[in-house]
């Protein structure tokens, strides 16, 4: 088990607490009278039971064949997280500016920075374009699904 | 008698001219998803999910189940050409399919492996048929304690047999029952866990969720690598299409064998397209004369597990028409999509929506004729599809994403929290996590808390209420049995 697997094993205990003492809170009732608390306290529970017992067999195994047994890829975070922040901002900003400019934005910055992508402004800007109109053609028009108008709409 | 004049119904249902066009827009998506490399029908489905809300609810269920198992034909199409698995249930079929195409042999591959699929397809459709109602008709007898029994064992035994070890499914399984009590108590009406956010009241979303753990996060897994796509074979002049009579001769019991393995397998939890299509592949080596020759271009390495992924699909649809219980994570979706449109699958659905029933299952009769039409003549078409760089499709699919979640409210909320999902499902997925016990206990969830919560309230507290029938003590054997071979091992392992 490495450093990341206990971190999420980590997490999953402390939402366990976390879930347990909100589902105190909410009430538990008894088992005859059920209250709203107790079927998110048992999962809790055993969230937080599995956790551990997860954590202590990786221990023993690893005590004992003395090795690492449990292999997590390594997290590159760079350009997902970029990504993430890209989706995030344009999330924020979709309904402001509207559907046509904040997805032209978001396209040409993901075309530019997508793996393989050749950073070729004038063919990434006219191929965010086409996809921008074509997507508000089929999404607004014809599918009549309502996108945020902002700044520039037709 | 009675089944065919209820088919007969459903294919009125079905060859509505919208139906019809519904379907074949759905095949077309499904066999499009399968050639992709990196989009699987999940992802696909719930891409599309946001789509149906303004379809009625029998076109909305003909399109995504077209989508699904319009997969499984397009999947075997760059396994065999390019040696990519469009998606996991053709990771097999590289290994004959691909070599098959090295040794010229490109064209009875795909063509034994399209009139595989359809055999399969409609081998599955005719089980559906013949035991849905049966079962239903059976399930009508269940009450609380037995749906608690059966979803306990569904979970232990996808959480067995999901990818990973059987304690991090087990986690996942648990995290995802939690967020499904995120929102209203139904018997209590009292708010829980939703940190006074308006939003959070009516719960965490289906379509959100999946958007996020099986679209954003596949991308955003896609996003680190870099691009490595043989495309060797793009330029083959593919021909012999129809498979010869000798290639019949071989194919034919690899196809019945793997057609009734898949349907079996496809019916129990979390087996679904991708373990029948690894079992039949073994099975096939197992039974045949010359098992040194798998993996050097046998078509029956190509029929068996084609046929068997198919024959799956049909399967998974009877727990979810007949128990209203999901077996894996694309009818956990379908189970969502019925729901939206008002309909509650299960033992009554039959009864009170035949339609909702018949229909999808002629349209499936029809999508897979579709399906062959689409898959013979149209192959080169298919792998010129292959040709679109990631750094195009990956932006689409974000964006389909983020359309597809901002359409459910119009609100920035569910988009937000569809970016939330797809990082916690990155990450998961990183450290090794299936994501589809995640989606089954999330799914699953409501149904597992009420019928847990009215056994205890009819017992008055008694759990004896969970040994009181025989379904319930046959779900708590299986269910102790599960747990005590995936402990065993591991106690063994660690020496104590």
């Amino acid at each position: 088990m490495n450093r990341f697997d206990r971190i999420i094993l980590g997490v999953w205990i402390a939402i366990s607490i976390l879930i347990s003492f909100m589902s105190l809170n909410l009430g538990v009732g008894t088992f005859s009278t059920p209250g709203p608390g107790l079927f998110p306290f048992v999962s809790a529970v055993f969230l937080g039971g599995a956790s551990i017992i997860y954590f202590a067999f990786s221990y023993l195994r690893r005590a004992g064949k003395g090795s690492v047994s449990i292999k997590s890829e390594e997290i590159l975070w760079k350009r997902p997280g970029l990504v993430v922040l890209f989706l995030v901002i344009y999330s924020l900003l979709v309904v402001p500016i509207g559907y046509l400019v904040a997805t032209f934005i978001l396209l040409v910055t993901l075309f530019n920075d997508s793996p393989g992508a050749k950073r070729e402004w004038k063919y990434t800007s006219a191929g965010a374009l086409a996809t921008v109109f074509i997507s508000y053609f089929v999404f607004c028009k014809l599918l009549q699904i309502p996108l945020p108008r902002g700044i520039v709409s037709f | 008698m009675d089944i065919l004049n209820l088919l007969f119904q459903g294919f009125r249902i079905g060859l509505e001219p919208a139906n019809l066009f519904f379907c074949f827009v759905g095949v077309f998506l499904g066999t499009l998803t399968g050639v992709l490399p990196g989009l699987g029908p999940t992802a696909a489905v719930s891409l599309l999910l946001p789509v149906t809300f303004g379809m009625s609810p029998v076109a909305a269920i003909i399109m995504l189940a077209g989508i699904y198992y319009g997969t499984m034909y397009g999947g075997s199409t760059t396994s065999i050409l390019v040696n990519i698995p469009g998606e996991t249930a053709s990771v097999v079929t590289c290994l004959d399919g691909y070599q098959m195409a090295r040794n010229g042999r490109a064209g009875p591959a795909l063509g034994i492996a399209a009139f595989g699929s359809f055999i399969a397809g409609t081998l599955g459709l005719i089980g559906l048929m013949l035991l849905a109602q049966p079962l239903a008709q059976f399930a009508l007898q269940f009450g609380p304690a037995e749906y608690f029994c059966i979803i306990s064992t569904g979970l232990i035994l996808l959480s067995f047999i999901s990818r990973g070890p059987m304690a991090k499914s087990l986690i996942i399984a648990s995290f995802g029952i939690i967020l499904s009590c995120i929102g209203i108590d139904i018997i209590t009406s009292k708010t829980r866990m939703t940190f006074d956010l308006l939003e959070l009241a009516e719960g965490v979303g289906l379509v959100p969720l999946v958007m996020g753990l099986f679209g954003i996060s596949e991308v955003l897994i896609n996003l680190e690598k870099e691009i490595k796509e043989e495309k060797a074979l793009l330029h083959l002049k593919i021909k012999d299409l129809f498979p010869s009579r000798e290639d019949w001769r071989r194919s034919k019991w690899p196809i019945m064998r793997g057609s009734t393995l898949g349907f079996f397998l496809g019916i129990l939890p979390g087996i679904g397209t991708v373990t029948s299509s690894f079992f039949s592949y073994a099975v096939e080596k197992k039974v045949s004369k010359h098992p040194e020759r798998f993996g050097q271009g046998m078509i029956e390495g190509v029929a068996a597990p084609e046929s068997a992924n198919n024959a799956a699909t049909a399967g998974a649809f009877i727990p979810l028409f007949t128990l209203g219980i999901p077996v894996n994570p694309v009818t956990a979706l379908l189970f969502g999509a019925l729901l939206i449109h008002g309909i509650q699958p299960g033992p009554l659905l039959m009864q009170k929506h035949p339609e909702m029933f018949w229909g999808p299952v002629s349209s499936m009769y029809l999508g897979n004729v579709m399906l062959l039409v689409l898959n013979l003549p149209l192959i080169p078409v298919w792998v010129q599809i292959l040709k679109v760089p990631k750094r195009v499709l990956l932006p689409l699919i974000l964006l389909f994403c983020m359309i597809g979640s901002f359409s459910l409210n119009n609100s920035v909320v569910e988009v937000l929290m569809m970016i939330l999902f797809g990082m916690i499902g990155y990450v998961l997925r990183k450290a090794g996590y299936d994501m589809a016990p995640f989606v089954l206990g999330f799914v699953l969830g409501p149904t597992f808390e009420t019928n847990f919560r009215q056994s205890l309230l009819i017992s008055g507290g008694n759990f004896n209420i969970f040994l009181s029938s025989p379904i319930c003590v046959a779900s708590l054997i299986i269910f102790f049995a599960v747990s005590i071979i995936a402990v065993i091992p591991r106690f063994r392992l660690a020496n104590i």
